[in-house]
């Protein structure tokens, strides 16, 4: 039978899983699931809810810096229409129902490494950084590449994750989740697009695709195929770069057949999500 | 006071409050606690168990397996018995079965002390097993060669009927020059019910052996039959109690886990041992609806005259029969009733074995499955003559006064039209038709309908019965006991309106009973075929005569006046011109303790319903089809009903909303899914998806109401009819928005999506 440890600093969150055969949860919306399907019923809990240094959001100099236990609630009424961050804002907004919105945490939505976590893609296409710290200390990773597969992260047995660092960002970002209905759904596919414009012209752009692969992961061939490209003037232009961007991100996931939809679908609709995001930036930038 | 009014729920204080009592609310710790072990294979037999292990898990009392049961066959459907054996229900399951039928089947059961030891034992049993293949699909177990399911039926179809109307065949009506011809499959989806409350019971017996079994349940009466049939023990020997359920839609109409409840407690020398089940469960091991294929043909004239059709059913029954070929036979008859064929119609239809869960009754009865095939195929054949799908309805659909040539029933209060005018009016059907005739795109809008057609209750397929009893208190109210069920639709509420209606009581001094006891409480099959208002409102209306009659007789006695110039209004008796005369109070008082003429005023009844009629209604909705995402949205939808005169129009309005908002998922998002090996993929309410309120838009309700002649109070079926037209009315309108026809349940994104691309549209 396993049991719940709850510490009262980060170090000590740390010290208690440094002993092994522990997992730390956050908002437990995971684990309690998961728990209730059999997996991780033979360890025990190391639940960090009482540390409540890790529930800070600070403006610095260098960004946003959100503490890893804030709750998608508060994500979603702070950053709600506050530029680049708005994006973080609609993916927390769209996660389960109210009840997981205030017990999920940005956190946990990262470690729990599901490759639908709704937040997620927004991080990738922010470039944001993971503060962790362990017994040896404290590093500071991006968020790409942190991903490993379902449920896998570069975490350490013994390390916790602090805070989440999004730069400042002069673009503007967007985000769309597709699940089989409106609310307490998985996304079958969702999508985070970060965008800088000039002129007629994508100076900068950023993609990721969530539930189209073992991660939620940066569309990059897609990425290289916008940048710097003119923004279509008619219907027949954008349909042509429609196909050049749907054939494009054939490369760049790799979705699977599950329960709640088909790889084919997953495909169709990831590259439909991109051209409605693109489109929506390009025009409401415009106006 | 009386009906056609918005009263109060009877039971609103009791729920909202949290005061209300259900079956788990009456469990305590102390109870032991039973788990079934389901079987991992869809299709087999069990050959032995390893149980040592689990017999050491601390807590465990014993271990039943279906080697230990007794060697009866029973049957579960909450049906009224048939006294003739040709009609009785099919006798096909044990109480744990060696045979395995479908994946999950009950093949042991733990008794412990707690709840966590006996989940600790069942995962430590191991089952051995000789496999068969499995039959998922209707298809794969009417194949040549196919494993049976059952020995009594070799080609694993539990039954085959059919039947032919018209002048001729439908291939000799085919001849007819310049007819317009149409060939399509529609498929329904397995649902199942969803209801709150899971399945719980638990069971005791005393020391005179009585076993007495409280459960969540729509059917006391029939339980008790069940459990003394499946135990092998006379039927007066068991007692079942029926508090406060939350919800049921059908599959509480199903005897389930109480005969094993009861068995079980049994097996421990009578300690009382309860019995729930998880959601997981409820979904993978009680009932669903049944998946049904329909393959119709049809001809039509290009006047728009509907020539012939021809129709072929399947239904997926499962493991078992339960409720069986009703189902689909309910689903045939409709189709046949709606709409008029000029030369021909030829029905057949076919209920079949497949290692699955059990199909049963849910909501509708087969009406949902065969209104969406009906409905479909209308629009489509209207688009095959470029016919307005309205109109071609109200040129085809049944008439007023119609009676089904097979079974008599007859459309006493014919509100079918004037439910499509309500309809056509309430979304606007002429202008939005023409406006979305014609777009381009990626989001298109379009507006569909359907209509249908339900009987109320089951005369004369089947018995229709019901009892009720009233008692004069001493205080002059009255208590009332039904031995119909309320099951959340409010029926309790209704009953005590339609008492007060009668007696001039007011419905504050009448007090149901909500409880059903099957010791105490008077009979009557219980809560399905939207039959209580009709057929056990029926038994209110005579018992209320019987006890008005008495109270008028005595009050008559009292005053020295004639009987005839005397009534009650407002808990008084008057005299013609209105006075009051003398209170309920002092009457009933007298009449209990009086020195001279001491009586318990009471009455009870039974109604043998002899009679019948078809409530009607349509379903209209807009919806905007967003393609490259295969997301419908409902922009509007408005249901109209004829259910006769509504006893209490906000608890009619209610109603219609939880049917509506089933239809919607039903159209949109829910489908009880298995692997090849016949294995449940969802059976749980993260991965099936019932629509939410995010899903869900404002529901519009109207009624169409007129008089029934044969309704105790010219009312008649509504509780299951608004979850009968969503769905198909939702595929008419993505039919209309895209011209892309879905023609199997539910439309889910990614087939939407598949099927634009194939269309060419996106």
């Amino acid at each position: 039978m396993s049991q719940m440890l709850i510490p009262h600093t980060p170090a000590e969150a740390c010290r208690m899983l440094a002993e092994g055969g522990r997992i730390a949860c956050a908002g437990a919306t995971n684990l309690y699931v998961d728990r209730q399907k059999g997996k991780y019923t033979d360890l025990d809990i190391v639940s960090l809810h009482q540390l409540d240094e890790l529930k800070h959001i600070i403006h610095a100099e260098d960004g946003w810096h959100v503490g890893s236990l804030v709750v998608f609630d508060v994500i979603e009424n702070k950053f709600k229409n506050t530029g680049c961050m708005d994006a973080l804002a609609k993916a927390a907004s769209e996660v389960g129902g109210p009840q997981i919105r205030n017990r999920g945490t940005l956190g946990g939505n990262i470690l729990s490494a599901s490759p639908a976590a709704d937040t997620v893609p927004v991080m990738l296409v922010l470039d944001a950084q993971l503060v962790l710290i362990g017994t040896e200390g404290k590093r500071i990773v991006p968020i790409n590449g942190f991903m490993k597969g379902p449920g896998k992260t570069g975490i350490r047995s013994d390390e916790i994750l602090t805070e989440i660092i999004f730069p400042e960002k002069k673009g503007s970002t967007s985000f769309r989740k597709v699940g089989k209905r409106n609310a307490l759904a998985i996304s079958i596919v969702n999508v985070a697009v970060y965008m800088e414009k000039e002129a007629e012209k994508i100076t900068d752009i950023a993609i990721a695709v969530g539930s189209a692969g073992p991660t939620a992961l940066r569309a990059c061939r897609t990425e290289q195929l916008l940048k710097g490209r003119e923004i279509p003037e008619t219907e027949e232009k954008w349909q042509q770069l429609k196909e050049q961007v749907c054939e494009c991100l054939q490369e760049d996931i790799t979705p699977i057949d599950d329960i709640r939809a088909t790889a084919s679908y997953r495909r169709t609709v990831a590259c439909n999500i991109i051209m409605q995001l693109v489109r929506n930036l390009w025009e409401v930038t415009e106006a | 006071m009386g009906i056609g009014k918005n009263i109060k729920r009877v039971d609103a204080w009791a729920k909202v409050t949290g005061q209300a009592k259900y079956t788990q609310d009456y469990m305590d710790d102390r109870m032991l606690v039973a788990k079934v072990v389901h079987s991992t294979i869809a299709n087999g037999l069990v050959t032995g168990f390893d149980l040592e292990e689990a017999l050491k898990v601390p807590g465990v009392v014993k271990i039943v397996t279906c080697f230990d049961v007794p060697d009866i066959d029973f049957c579960t459907p909450g049906h009224p018995w048939s006294v003739e054996a040709a009609h009785q229900d099919i006798r096909d399951r044990r109480l744990l079965n060696r045979r395995v039928r479908y994946y999950g089947d009950d093949v042991a059961a733990v008794i412990a002390e707690n709840e966590i030891a006996a989940n600790r034992a069942v995962r430590l049993i191991k089952v051995h097993y000789e496999e068969y293949p499995p039959l998922v699909d209707v298809a794969d177990a009417m194949a040549e060669g196919a494993p049976v399911m059952h020995e009594n039926v070799p080609d694993n179809i539990l039954k085959h009927t059919s039947f032919a109307l018209g002048e001729m065949s439908f291939d000799e009506a085919l001849k007819e020059d310049g007819l317009l011809y149409l060939d399509k499959t529609y498929d329904t989806q397995r649902v199942q019910h969803c209801h709150i409350e899971l399945p719980v019971s638990y069971a005791y017996q005393d020391g005179n052996g009585k076993i007495t079994v409280t459960t969540s349940t729509q059917i006391p009466h029939i339980v008790r039959r069940v459990i003394g049939q499946a135990l092998g023990i006379p039927w007066g020997q068991v007692r079942v109690i029926k508090p406060y359920i939350g919800g049921g839609f059908g599959n509480k109409q199903d005897v389930l886990y109480e005969p094993l409840n009861a068995f079980l407690c049994m097996q421990v020398g009578g300690r009382p041992v309860r019995l729930e089940l998880t959601r997981e469960e409820t979904f993978a091991n009680t009932r669903v609806r049944h998946a049904i294929r329909f393959h119709m043909q049809a001809a039509v004239r290009p006047d728009g005259t509907l020539v012939a059709r021809r129709v072929q059913a399947y239904s997926n029954q499962g493991g078992y029969a339960s409720h069986g070929h009703a189902i689909v036979a309910n689903a045939s008859n409709m189709i046949k009733q709606l709409y008029r064929d000029e030369k021909a119609l030829e029905s057949e239809s076919f209920t079949v074995y497949t290692s699955t869960v059990a199909a049963g009754a849910m909501r509708g009865y087969g009406i949902p499955q065969g209104d969406f095939a009906s409905e479909c195929l209308i629009d489509d054949l209207a688009g095959l003559i470029g016919m307005d799908p309205l109109e071609f309805r109200l040129k085809n659909c049944m008439e007023d006064g119609y009676k089904d040539p097979h079974n008599g029933i007859t459309f006493h209060s014919y509100g079918l039209k004037k439910c499509i005018q309500a309809g056509r009016e309430a979304i606007g059907w002429d202008e939005k038709r023409k406006v979305y005739a014609r777009q381009t795109g990626s989001k298109r809008r379009g507006i569909g309908m359907a209509i249908f057609c339900y009987k109320t209750g089951v005369y004369p397929i089947s018995l229709e019965t019901a009892s009720c009893r009233m008692v004069l208190n001493q205080d002059g109210s009255v208590q009332l006991m039904m031995g119909a069920t309320e099951i959340g639709q409010g029926a309790d509420t209704v009953f005590t309106q339609m008492a007060s209606e009668v007696l001039g009581i007011t419905e504050d001094r009448i007090y149901i009973v909500s409880t059903q006891d099957t010791d105490v409480t008077p009979f009557d099959t219980g809560a399905y075929a939207s039959r209580q208002t009709y057929v056990s409102g029926k038994a209110v209306r005579q018992t209320a005569e019987m006890l008005k009659d008495k109270i008028l007789e005595y009050a008559a006695w009292m005053l020295k006046l004639d009987q005839k110039n005397l009534s009650i209004r407002d808990n008084m008796i008057i005299d013609p011109e209105g006075e009051d005369l003398l209170t309920m109070e002092a009457l009933a008082t007298e009449a209990l303790y009086s020195l001279e003429r001491s009586v318990h005023i009471s009455a009870e009844s039974t109604s043998h319903c002899k009679e019948n009629t078809f409530a009607s209604g349509a379903c209209f909705a807009e919806v905007e089809v967003d393609m490259p995402l295969g997301k419908v949205e409902v922009l509007n939808i408005v249901n109209v009903h004829d259910s006769g005169i509504l006893i209490n129009p906000k608890l009619a309005e209610a109603q219609v909303h939880g049917g509506m908002s089933m239809g919607l998922g039903y159209g949109l998002s829910e489908v009880l899914m298995y692997d090849e090996k016949g294995k449940p993929l969802n059976n749980n309410l993260l991965d099936y998806k019932l629509p939410t309120a995010m899903d869900t838009p404002e529901l519009e309700v109207q009624f169409v109401e007129l008089q029934d002649p044969t309704g105790p109070f010219g009312n008649k079926a509504l509780g299951e009819p608004p979850a009968i037209p969503v769905a198909p009315a939702l595929r008419n309108a993505v039919l209309q928005a895209t011209g892309v026809a879905f023609d199997e349940l539910p439309m889910e994104p990614q087939r939407m999506v598949a099927a634009f691309k194939t269309a060419g549209l996106i």
